[in-house]
């Protein structure tokens, strides 16, 4: 049974945003205003955390992509009355079923990551825009709430595509949008079980480490610490 | 009063058919909810379509994710070698290029006053024949009088309109994009001797030392530049090292940030310069071989001169530059002996310093210094596909005397003998008399009303442009005041090409048909140019004979056919098995047999690359007069003394006087043999210390880049995390500076300098040097559609519309403001 | 046959029911006002979307939750007293157990309104039955809720049946609503008896059920992951904070009661002296429990915690819970500790200060851990938009509409019970002290 994760080298990543992007047009997450930003209503399923430490001229800033950490014990999908978020066995994947969410955000308030966006409208874009979303995935109506979901369209298409050839899913043939736009390559993405996967080795890395690993909440979005170099005087 | 119990229970059931009512209408609203959600269409399966980005002129290959005929999204070309499948968010926001309500559904010619936003459709015929008259007519009265701004002039398409403007007979095929950059190539054009880019080898460096370069934001190519920062990374043990006054991305993930007062780093490069000699760090072969003017010598009137290398020792020991720039002397002694020991090292310059030429040329010469160029890892030769070329089109008479009319921007002549292209300066010349009156003025990627340091300028000299042609897609600051627009498709919808240089090791030639057909009545500028040049008529229509736009890519594509290197790009590892495999295969390896067949595949697979790149071959390499890099620059040499020789002759005072004198006139400040070498110059600034107490320094924001994107709300959404700032403008300032100025994170404040003044939000930043503000570059539109416009401040309004007179760069300077709360 | 007519002065009780007048219609039409206007900003906010709040990301749970916990908060008045004191045979609870178990029922409603309005989509309620997933707390208050409003509303009923007997024997109108709710009632000796039996077991019941509610709904809060949510004290220190609510609002409605209807004979201030006492316990009760939450967080020191924790001492929503403190502890504490100052008037503005300052409570519980959520980089701040205050004020609106017509409907004050108390419950008294002391001989033995 594959258990799909992901490793993000912070190492290489330069926050440059590209996944940001890359996720809200692949599954079509509306874009915002500037009156939704500034109300908190932004949705961006993926973010990159900027961290500055430091003064003036000791200063670190540090870059960490956020997905849903698809918790391998999701605190989220526990607290949710109507099983509208849920883990599926199959694949661990983190998932959400839309026309079955009230919209009490409960899941949100129990998500130690805060990686869950609702929807505080329904969704509005152009008639020209609309001709661009992507029809792989559901529009979300206002009301419900909504995060990554890890492209699992993309598994499903990787799986019909392996199925037709008559051959099992190959490392590398299930790439989420983020992970496959990445310009350095920081995110790699594949089944944690698979030991001869490359997540499954990059995760062995002693840089390896998960956000608030204490709360054994077991997310399997590793990241890789930055390296020796980081902060090291020597030019 | 009395009320009967019925009128209450009247009152009551009211209310409850109130919330009766209510319940129902919750009941309907869920229902129309739910029939928003649209039921998953069955999608069709996806295709991913080659095409190359032209969200900024990175060149990157990227494939459109096709679903039924319409793009959903986009991600990178793993074939191609510039991004091997990378994309940064504005490549990926091209949906919103493509898909967006704002664009221009046709042709449309202007009916009121310029600028009243009534516009008429008018059909593609009817728009070519009218710019074909208007042509012939100026034609008829100067061809000179036509203007061409092209802010994408690196591949086939500037190719096209250059060789439109040569038959057409005017001078005046003016290059806007590098303007900004001219001061760099200038700096590349004494060193090398070539009007080019170098390329940075940066994926097989083990030191980067950059001044000031965004390579993590604004690159060259910033796909590019980030994959070689992560093969870096990768390597283990190689270093970045950053000098900017304030931590930028590129900063942040350097090993090294070290921050400077602005318009220091020249000084900062030539402290470097001096542990290195003082060391004897330097490459002494390489220096002996392929340099000249790093030792004194005897010049053939028998004078001597002094080299770069007393020069340095001789002006500028640490404890000077260290005053200058406030890098401590040690933090300068440790970067200088790591580059010179680090091989191989390159020191790389970005394009926003406020630097003058000299110091440009002075981060130049620690490439020479550690001998670090035309080698692995270091500064190279440009790389360019060896497309077609074609003679000079044959001139007619009307042709060959406008030719001979000097440019409207005054590069190339007395004015600015070095400069290539001076787009800034052609306010000026309007303001004043020209020698022929501007008729026709064609914008392609243009928009100076928006882009340009002197916007204020081209809106006065507006006026005196009779007919102003437009092709953007979007009504952008300047289309809206035009009179013609004629709509270009966008990117997926047309053919084009990438043949810039690489920038890198490789050469590339990139190539894609439309992926989708027009969504409106637009039409490839290309394509307009030939039907224009038909229309035009005679010997320009014969230089440019090709029927289509494709024709004209298809006949490019030739000469790399002929040239029997390379291949079709490939799966393949940054090029080191590549070199491997073609040596084996005698280093050409085609899939291809015939030219139709290299097109076809060029279609499919999206471009043709070779990553041999020939070391050794100085010749390619050094286009100076000595054949060598210039230490001591012949050309700026000459350029001097021919013209001080032409003064004196003409009567003015002895040569030396006069060459002193063309010397300030180029805001050159050293005397002697300096001033033709490496060296630091004060910055240029207009504003006093006193009443302007503040720096200001500016940087594009990798989701904007330079203002093109500004349409797109994907990329507003990401403008700043690092100071909380999206669909706005802000001031980065340290807190420290901000609370002696008593400024809150977050408060509305005007920045003000001798030029213009902004308004806009402060947000704390630790990462920026005490004293020094630095803004964002493009936003503040006042057109470009819904989401640009309005949103934010132009931040060029702080700066200077001066053009510099030795390279024709616009707002060389260093920007002083005072900052307050409103 | 009939039950028999109650005493003349009793009469006072069952006048309201039988006649409207000027005042009754102004309130009605006052209230209805609000409650419209609440109905059409929610019409409003189901219309746009849950945007017309001022919730955000990552607040987002604002008014209407802590409404929702507020108003169960306040249930506990009722039933849960009502019950305790039936329970002791504390005899001055007879004018009282009824206005107590009206609050409980319509504030019930009240608090589930509250849910409703917070969902996004509200349309599919219903989703917590069809698709219910048991491991969640939402679903558990759903079950304690809904067995509360049952149980409440049955215990609501028992004691009422005589009553509506006697409207429907000696009153003159709605007989017809009054004989079907009547049941028959005649007053016969084993009707009593069963009557009596089945009150004793609802308030049995009643009291486990409502502990659990209120233990269920900090469960919503303690159950989760995140700081200053998560904790073990939740449970008891809701319970405690409901009852404490229960208390004060219990106390102001009695006396508006016994202004609008002229009860003063009924509810003396003696029944203001004791809900005092009770409301005093209470006070301090609340406060320890408070102050060993807060003492425990702060000397723990655990940074998420502490982010929140500064938010709330010294943070933006310091004020809120400074003025928590000080409503829901110094002032009731002056008032109530004096006897002099445990007047009417005396409870009734320290009930009113303990009203505001839960509410606080429930607010500082909900928010500031919200603005300062585990992951250090999601920070917000909240504040309601007009469509809150406008449905929080139809809340209460509507909770005053509730009571006002249930009140003109049904007499407030139990008859049938205070005749009782008049006619059996003195001896009965005197009865159970005896009870409690040793027998004079015993006593003088050495
Ligand atoms: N994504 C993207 N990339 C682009 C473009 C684009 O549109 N989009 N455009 C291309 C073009 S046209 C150009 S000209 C180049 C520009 O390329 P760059 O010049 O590299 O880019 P900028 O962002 O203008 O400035 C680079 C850095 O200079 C720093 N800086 C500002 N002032 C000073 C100073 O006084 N001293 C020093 N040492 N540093 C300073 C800023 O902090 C910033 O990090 O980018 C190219 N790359
Ligand atoms: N605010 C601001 N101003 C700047 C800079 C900045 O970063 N910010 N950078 C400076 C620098 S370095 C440079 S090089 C210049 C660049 O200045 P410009 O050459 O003006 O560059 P852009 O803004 O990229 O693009 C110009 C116009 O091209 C049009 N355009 C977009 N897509 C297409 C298309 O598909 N076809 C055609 N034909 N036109 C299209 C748009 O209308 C856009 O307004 O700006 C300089 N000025
Ligand atoms: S795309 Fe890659 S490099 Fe860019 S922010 Fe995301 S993870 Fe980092
Ligand atoms: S990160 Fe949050 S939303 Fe994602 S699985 Fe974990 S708890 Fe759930
Ligand atoms: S908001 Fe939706 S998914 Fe989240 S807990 Fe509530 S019903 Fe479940
Ligand atoms: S995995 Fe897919 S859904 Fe999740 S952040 Fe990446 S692109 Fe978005
Ligand atoms: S760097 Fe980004 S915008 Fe520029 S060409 Fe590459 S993908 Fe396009
Ligand atoms: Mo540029």
């Amino acid at each position: 049974m594959p258990l799909w994760g992901m490793v993000i080298d912070l190492d290489k990543c330069t926050g440059c945003q590209a996944c940001v992007v890359a996720c809200k047009a692949e599954n079509d997450v509306p874009f915002s205003s500037p009156e939704l930003s500034a109300a908190g209503r932004k949705m961006s399923w993926m973010e990159v955390i900027t961290e500055i430490e430091g003064e003036f001229p000791d200063v670190r800033m540090r870059y960490i992509p956020r997905p849903c950490m698809h918790c391998d014990r999701p605190p989220c999908t526990k607290v949710c009355p109507t099983k509208a978020t849920y883990r599926s066995w199959e694949n661990g994947i983190v998932g959400q079923i839309y026309p079955r969410c009230i919209g009490c955000r409960y899941c949100m308030n129990n998500c130690p990551y805060t990686v869950k966006y609702f929807n505080f409208f329904a969704p509005e874009w152009p008639d020209e825009m609309k001709e661009c979303l992507n029809p792989e995935v559901s529009l979300r109506p206002k009301g419900v709430v909504e995060k990554c979901t890890f492209c699992d369209h993309r598994l499903i298409r990787a799986k019909e595509q392996a199925r037709a050839e008559g051959r099992e899913l190959q490392d590398g043939e299930y790439m989420p949008a983020c992970a496959a736009v990445c310009p350095t390559r920081a995110i790699e993405f594949g089944d944690l079980e698979d030991p001869t996967s490359r997540v499954a080795r990059a995760r062995e890395s002693a840089r390896a480490f998960r956000l608030m690993e204490e709360l054994g909440v077991e997310p399997k979005v590793y990241y890789l610490r930055e390296g020796e170099w980081y902060g090291g005087s020597k030019a | 009063m009395k009320i009967k119990r019925r009128t209450f229970f009247g009152a009551a059931a009211a209310a409850a058919a109130g919330l009766g009512a209510a319940e129902s209408r919750l009941r309907v609203l869920g229902r129309v909810a739910e029939a928003a959600t649209p039921r998953p269409r069955r999608p069709g399966p996806a295709s991913y379509v080659p095409s190359l980005c032209t969200q900024c002129d990175g060149g990157c290959g990227v494939r459109a994710k096709v679903i039924d005929g319409r793009v959903v999204n986009i991600e990178g070309n793993p074939l191609f070698p510039v991004n091997r499948g990378g994309v940064c968010p504005a490549g990926i926001a091209g949906i919103h290029a493509v898909y967006n309500p704002d664009r221009i559904r046709g042709p449309i010619r202007r009916r009121g006053e310029r600028g009243s936003g009534e516009w008429e459709p008018i059909g593609w015929e009817e728009a070519v024949g009218l710019i074909g008259q208007k042509l012939k007519e100026v034609r008829a009265k100067g061809p000179a009088g036509l203007v061409v701004l092209d802010g994408s002039p690196e591949g086939l398409m500037g190719l096209l309109l250059r060789r439109f403007c040569t038959a057409f007979g005017t001078p005046n095929y003016v290059v806007d994009r590098p303007a900004e950059e001219a001061i760099r190539r200038t700096a590349h054009y004494l060193l090398f001797g070539m009007r080019d880019e170098p390329g940075y080898d940066l994926e097989h460096s083990r030191y980067i030392l950059s001044f000031g370069a965004a390579l993590l934001e604004a690159g060259h190519s910033p796909v590019r530049t980030m994959r070689a920062y992560a093969a870096l990374r990768e390597k283990g043990g190689a270093k970045l090292v950053q000098v900017e006054p304030r931590l930028s991305a590129t900063g942040a993930k350097a090993d090294l940030w070290v921050p400077l007062k602005p318009g220091s780093e020249g000084a900062l490069a030539l402290g470097i310069a001096y542990v290195i000699i003082k060391e004897g760090l330097y490459d002494e072969a390489f220096i002996r071989d392929h340099a000249f003017g790093f030792e004194d010598w005897v010049d053939e009137a028998g004078i001597t001169r002094r080299g770069f290398k007393s020069a340095v020792l001789e002006e500028y020991n640490l404890d000077y530059v260290s005053r200058i720039t406030d890098v401590p002397v040690s933090r300068i002694f440790s970067i200088a002996t790591s580059f010179a020991r680090t091989r191989p090292a390159i020191a790389i310059e970005g394009c926003a310093l406020t630097n003058s030429l000299p110091d440009l040329l002075a981060i130049h010469a620690l490439n020479a210094l550690v001998g670090s160029i035309d080698v692995p890892g270091g500064v190279l030769a440009p790389q360019r596909p060896p497309v077609s070329v074609l003679e000079d089109p044959e001139l007619d008479d009307v042709a060959r005397g406008g030719l001979s009319q000097p440019r409207i921007d005054g590069a190339r002549t007395a004015e600015l003998p070095l400069a290539e292209d001076a787009p800034e300066r052609i306010p000026q010349t309007l303001r004043g008399e020209s020698s022929y009156p501007v008729e026709i003025l064609l914008l392609h990627y243009s928009n100076p009303l928006y882009s340009h340091r002197n916007a204020a300028g081209w809106r006065d000299a507006w006026a005196k442009i009779p007919f102003v042609v437009s092709f953007s897609p979007y009504l952008d600051e300047s289309a809206a005041v035009s009179d013609l627009v004629l709509p270009d498709n966008v990117y997926f919808e047309r053919w084009q090409e990438f043949s810039a240089p690489s920038g890198g090791r490789f050469a590339v030639f990139g190539l894609s048909a439309p992926v989708v057909e027009p969504l409106f009545g637009t039409k490839q500028a290309g394509e307009v140019m030939l039907e224009v040049a038909r229309a035009v008529g005679g010997k320009v229509s014969e230089a440019l004979p090709w029927q289509s736009y494709p024709e004209f890519l298809e006949w490019a594509s030739l000469g790399i056919f002929a040239s029997r290197r390379g291949s079709i790009v490939e799966e393949g590892n940054g090029g080191v098995s590549w070199t491997e495999l073609l040596e084996r295969r005698g280093w050409w390896y085609p899939s291809y047999d015939s030219p139709e067949e290299l097109w076809k595949q060029l279609q499919e697979r999206g471009g043709w690359w070779d990553p041999v790149y020939y070391f050794g071959q100085w010749h390619r390499v050094f286009h100076t007069p000595s054949g060598r890099f210039e230490f001591d620059s012949t050309l700026l040499r000459q350029e001097v003394m021919s013209w001080a020789e032409r003064r004196a002759a003409e009567g003015g005072g002895t040569v030396l006087a006069e060459a002193r004198s063309i010397l300030r006139r180029f805001e050159l400040s050293a005397v002697g043999d300096l001033a033709f070498q490496p060296h630091h110059e004060k910055a240029f600034v207009q504003e006093d210390e006193g009443e302007y107490p503040l720096e200001v320094i500016f940087y594009r924001p990798l989701a904007l880049g330079r203002g093109r994107n500004a349409n797109q709300p994907f990329l507003q959404e990401i403008l700043a995390p690092h100071v909380h700032v999206d669909w706005d403008c802000w001031v980065e300032i340290n807190p420290a500076t901000a609370r002696e100025l008593e400024v809150a994170n977050g408060d509305e404040v005007e920045i003000v300098t001798a030029s213009g003044r902004v308004r806009t939000r402060a947000r704390y930043f630790e990462g920026l040097f005490p004293g020094v503000l630095c803004m964002p570059l493009g936003l503040g539109h006042t057109a470009y559609g819904r989401w640009a416009r309005g949103l934010g401040a132009r931040a060029l309004d702080l700066v200077t519309a001066r053009v510099d007179p030795l390279t024709g760069a616009p707002g060389r300077s260093l920007v002083r403001a005072k900052l307050v709360r409103v | 046959m009939a039950v028999p007519r109650p005493s003349a002065g009793d009469m006072v009780l069952i006048a309201p029911t039988q006649r409207g007048g000027k005042w009754f219609f102004l309130t009605v039409c006052a209230l209805l006002g609000v409650v419209g206007f609440a109905v059409y900003a929610w019409l409003t906010q189901l219309q746009v979307g849950l945007g017309v709040t001022g919730m955000n990301r990552p607040v987002v749970w604002g008014f209407y939750i802590t409404n929702f916990v507020f108003f169960i908060g306040i249930s506990h008045a009722g039933t849960l007293i009502s019950a305790i004191l039936r329970l002791c045979n504390a005899e001055w609870r007879r004018p009282i157990t009824r206005c107590a178990e009206v609050i409980t029922v319509v504030v019930l409603f009240i608090g589930v309104g509250n849910v409703v309005m917070d969902l996004g989509r509200p349309d599919r309620v219903l989703f917590v039955l069809k698709h219910g997933h048991l491991r969640s707390p939402l679903l558990w208050d759903v079950m304690s809720v809904t067995t509360y409003l049952i149980c409440s509303s049955i215990y609501l009923y028992l004691p009422l049946i005589p009553d509506i007997a006697i409207l429907r024997d000696h009153g003159s109108k709605r007989r017809w609503l009054y004989r079907v709710l009547a049941l028959g009632w005649q007053g016969t000796e084993r009707q009593r008896r069963v009557l009596e039996i089945l009150i004793g077991i609802m308030a049995v019941i009643v009291i486990p059920v409502a502990v659990s509610v209120h233990t269920v709904v900090s469960w919503v809060f303690g159950m989760t992951v995140q700081p200053m949510w998560h904790s073990t004290i939740f449970g008891p220190y809701f319970v405690c904070g409901a009852i404490f609510s229960g208390i004060a609002a219990l106390i102001i409605t009695m006396a508006v009661l016994r202004r609008a209807y002229g009860l003063h004979e009924y509810l003396k201030p003696i029944h203001f002296n004791y809900l005092g006492i009770l409301l005093l316990v209470m006070t301090l009760l609340w406060f320890y429990f408070t102050f060993a939450e807060h003492l425990t967080t702060y000397y723990g020191g655990d940074p998420h915690h502490m982010a929140v924790f500064w938010e709330k001492v010294t943070g933006r929503y310091a004020a809120f819970f400074w003025a928590m403190v000080v409503t829901c502890f110094v002032i009731p504490m002056a008032i109530l500790s004096r006897a002099k100052t445990r007047t009417v008037a005396g409870t009734v503005v320290a009930s009113a200060s303990v009203t505001v300052g839960m509410w606080l409570e429930r607010f500082t519980i909900v928010v500031p851990t919200l603005v300062n959520p585990r992951l250090p980089y999601e920070r917000g701040f909240y504040a309601p938009t007009w469509v809150e205050w406008a449905l929080m004020a139809g809340c209460f609106a509507a909770f005053a509409l509730a009571y006002v017509i249930f009140s003109k409907l049904f007499p407030i004050i139990s008859v049938w019970e205070v005749e009782e108390g008049r006619e059996a419950g003195f001896e009965e008294a005197l009865e159970r002290i005896k009870g409690y002391l040793p027998p004079a001989e015993s006593a003088a033995k050495p």
